[in-house]
């Protein structure tokens, strides 16, 4: 079975969904401590989508945003985006570190900032992925990009692509009730033959 | 002049006269624009991958696949193939490690795989290359005009580019 042909259904999306919601739980008490504020998220979509369709999905065309992108390995694969737009950026900074700057700068000190920023949030989901699929995940590095959220996408839909022409978008905002600019989006795209091990791996394999 | 036609990820789009052509967001992807500037007709792909490792519906999916679709459907709307003049846009490294060059990111390579599969495949059909906008570290969104053959790339930074 591959992901081309399959439609995934409902226990599959709302397995998937329950996997997110759970994740996005440990992800957002980590960054609540970190920005001493509570951080709510949004339910979880879960999306089989042609690759060509991704870019509308994730966001405006003309929009610039942040990106910070990691990759995970293991037995399975994929990848972590997440994508903050420049208000919540310049918010978080002056959260974190009390700078009270509105400038978007991004020299080394700024981007390692986010990068460890979406390396934690990477972390702790991940971890609650591995103790509920019951396997070892490896995170890479986290990188950085400031530009079209459809240009940032671009390499990881590349990467994906080589197999299938089709990909599951697992995404989930999240936010600060009080001050909805900070925000963000997380995005979970297993790689197309880990969807299906995901799955497997939670009883509910094809 | 019409509205412009929007192409995604693995389309392509054959333009008759006074046509535009627009594809958005164009990070590590390249895309490939091949015109008759007597005709006045021209095709744009936006394109993912090099070469195809197994079969894909989706024809402008590959650098060679698309290519030579493109050049089939010009032909066929009465392009001369010994007019024909490519451009290309695209193919930057969306993650870059400014602060560590030695650690590339992943996809560092793609987008300049994707260029020179393009490059290779339009050497292929002996169609040249006479304008590029590739490589660097930015998105782009491009618009090819079918009448004047322009192809104006705006750079995420702002700048914009006709070549």
């Amino acid at each position: 079975m591959s992901l081309e042909k399959m439609n995934l259904d409902k226990a599959q999306v709302d397995a998937l969904k329950e996997l997110c919601n759970i994740g996005m739980g440990h992800a957002t008490t980590a960054l609540a401590k970190l920005v001493n504020k509570t951080i709510y998220f949004d339910v979880p979509l879960v999306t089989k989508s042609k690759i060509s369709k991704v870019p509308e999905l994730i966001g405006k065309e003309d929009e610039i945003v942040v990106g910070i992108y990691l990759r995970f390995q293991g037995p399975i694969t994929g990848n972590i985006l997440f994508l903050f737009p420049r208000e919540s950026v310049i918010m978080l900074r002056r959260v974190i570190t009390g700078a009270e700057s509105c400038e978007l700068i991004f020299d080394e000190y700024q981007t390692s900032l986010l990068k460890e920023l979406g390396n934690i949030l990477a972390g702790s989901y991940l971890s609650v992925m591995e103790q509920v699929l019951g396997m070892r995940l490896v995170q890479s590095v986290p990188w950085f990009a400031f530009d079209l959220a459809s240009a940032i996408i671009d390499p990881i839909l590349i990467q994906m692509g080589k197999n299938s022409d089709h990909i599951v978008l697992i995404e989930a905002e999240f936010f600060v009730l009080e001050n909805k600019e900070l925000r963000g989006k997380f995005y979970l795209l297993p790689d197309p033959d880990s969807v299906l091990q995901m799955l497997k791996a939670i009883g509910l394999g094809v | 002049m019409k509205k412009a036609v929007r192409i995604k990820i693995s389309e392509y789009y054959l333009a008759q006269k006074s046509e535009l052509i627009k594809s958005y967001g164009l990070g590590s992807c390249v895309a490939v624009v091949i015109w008759d500037p007597k005709k006045k007709i021209g095709a744009m792909a936006h394109i993912l991958l090099p070469s195809s490792n197994n079969s894909s519906d989706a024809s402008a999916k590959y650098a060679s696949s698309a290519v030579a679709t493109m050049l089939g459907e010009l032909v066929k709307a009465g392009a001369n193939q010994k007019h024909l003049i490519a451009k290309l846009a695209g193919g930057a490294n969306m993650f870059p490690r400014k602060f560590n060059p030695y650690l590339q990111g992943p996809g560092a390579n793609i987008g300049r795989r994707n260029i020179q599969a393009a490059r290779k495949a339009l050497l292929s059909q002996k169609i040249p290359i006479v304008a590029e906008d590739v490589g660097g570290e930015i998105g782009r969104t491009i618009e090819f005009n079918s009448e004047t053959g322009e192809l104006v790339v705006h750079k995420s930074n702002g700048e914009t580019k006709i070549i």
